[in-house]
């Protein structure tokens, strides 16, 4: 039978260190312990990323840029790109305007008490480990902050809908739990049928759980489900996606896949929009 | 090890690390992950024995912790353990052949990869994408065992 051979390897120094990384594995996973170093990294990384653009790598696409005299098409382009973006989302806020904002008081007191004379906030999206959201359950983008760190709770919108909320925030980014993190629920409604849309770690799926036998339901694939506004977080009223599938559990449950129609690959800016502040 | 090797060592493997992070972005559609980082650290355990034992396995698992955003501990855990088990087996391997060594780093990845998605992607844990990453990661290692070595000739010393 084959013997491991002898070696000098540290066993001592092995197993105290094994020991400790499985201590910050369970702090970390039980009580978010090393959350807020990741993210002062996350945000060191960015800012240096930035500097590193800014300084070094932008003036020498400048320079080559001015050789081919291509710079102003460049930066029209880009400015035209950024204010269509900004155009579109502004367009969707305008459209929904009745279901995200209660009531015109509403509007006008949140215009009035925002520190930042907006209706709402534009942010730029500062990273989005599109890796972690194709293969992982933790589905987490950040913004760049604006003058002041957005707060917690903030409603995250696209031109194509609710995209998720402001979990957490540091003096130079805010992290944003998306919809379909695995972690996140919301609440939803489809007529009077009322129920908690989990993510499912899946790019843009949820899954909606109930008992049959209690909610005497139809639905077919392709049906919408709006918010419903009972969270507190999201605002009532806009359509979140629409069935996918529809499973059947073991334990008899039925669950509703629901596609959101936001998908966070699509655009650099997003909106964030504090409508429930004002109810 | 001179402080100058130890930064390069680091260096190949938070580069080969990002460069795994764009690529699986695709892959992971068609079932495959691939752990270039982590074979990519096997690399240097299994050719330098002598010089990365528990604290820079730990460390290094650590600073990749921190720039995947993975839960804090994870890599460090699991770039441990695999550096004891490859220590454990060094001598063993002077008998084994080229096959036999590929497929331990081979399911030594796929183990990694499992424990990875297990922490990460409890909820779509896929089996088929650890079977497929099993010969995926074993061709990988093949490459990067001669990559590696024509870096290693070029750029430690």
């Amino acid at each position: 039978m084959a013997r491991i051979a002898p070696g000098n390897t540290p066993k001592f120094a092995y197993v105290v260190l094994l020991i400790l990384a499985s201590l910050f594995l369970y702090l970390d996973l039980q009580y978010k312990t090393f959350t807020s170093t990741k993210n002062v990294f996350n945000s060191a990384l960015l800012s240096s990323n930035l500097l590193i653009k800014n300084i070094l790598l932008k003036p020498i696409s400048n320079l080559y840029n001015l050789t081919t005299s291509k710079n102003d098409l460049i930066k029209l382009n880009r400015s035209l790109e950024d204010a269509l973006e900004t155009i579109r989302i502004e367009n969707f806020l305008i459209l929904n305007k009745a279901t995200l904002f209660k009531n015109n008081e509403g509007l006008i007191s949140y215009t009035e008490s925002s520190a930042i004379n907006s209706l709402y906030e534009i942010a730029a999206v500062s990273s989005f480990d599109t890796n972690l959201y194709k293969c992982c359950d933790s589905h987490k983008l950040f913004l760049f902050n604006n003058l002041s760190p957005f707060r917690e709770g903030g409603t995250v919108i696209n031109t194509e809908g609710i995209l998720g909320q402001i979990s957490d925030s540091n003096m130079r980014v805010s992290e944003v739990i998306l919809i379909s993190d695995i972690n996140h629920s919301m609440p939803v409604k489809l007529n009077n049928f009322y129920c908690n849309a989990n993510g499912t770690g899946r790019p843009r799926i949820l899954e909606c759980k109930y008992d049959a036998s209690l909610w005497p339901e139809s639905f077919s694939i392709g049906d919408s489900f709006y918010s419903s506004g009972l969270g507190g977080i999201y605002p009532e009223g806009i359509l979140i996606g629409n069935i996918k599938s529809i499973k059947l559990a073991d334990n008899k449950e039925t669950i509703l896949e629901i596609e959101s129609l936001a998908n966070p690959l699509t655009q650099n800016h997003v909106m964030v929009i504090y409508p429930n502040d004002f109810k | 090890m001179t402080l100058n090797n130890l930064f390069k060592i680091f260096a190949s493997i938070i580069f080969v690390n990002y460069l795994d992070s764009r690529i699986n972005v695709f892959m992971i559609d068609y079932y495959l992950s691939f752990s270039l980082g982590f074979l990519v650290f096997c690399f240097w355990v299994f050719s330098l024995p002598n010089n990365i034992y528990a604290l820079t396995s730990f460390i290094i698992g650590l600073t990749i912790d921190l720039i995947a955003g993975s839960p804090f501990g994870l890599n460090a855990l699991l770039f441990t353990a695999s550096s004891f088990v490859i220590h454990t087996y060094r001598y063993s391997f002077r008998i084994f052949s080229f096959l036999q060594i590929t497929i331990f780093f081979a399911l030594l990845s796929t183990f990694y990869l499992g424990f990875i998605n297990i922490f990460v992607n409890t909820a779509n844990f896929s089996y088929l994408l650890i079977f497929f990453s099993f010969f995926l990661n074993g061709l990988t290692w093949i490459l990067i065992y001669i990559l590696m070595n024509k870096f290693k000739k070029r750029f430690y010393k």
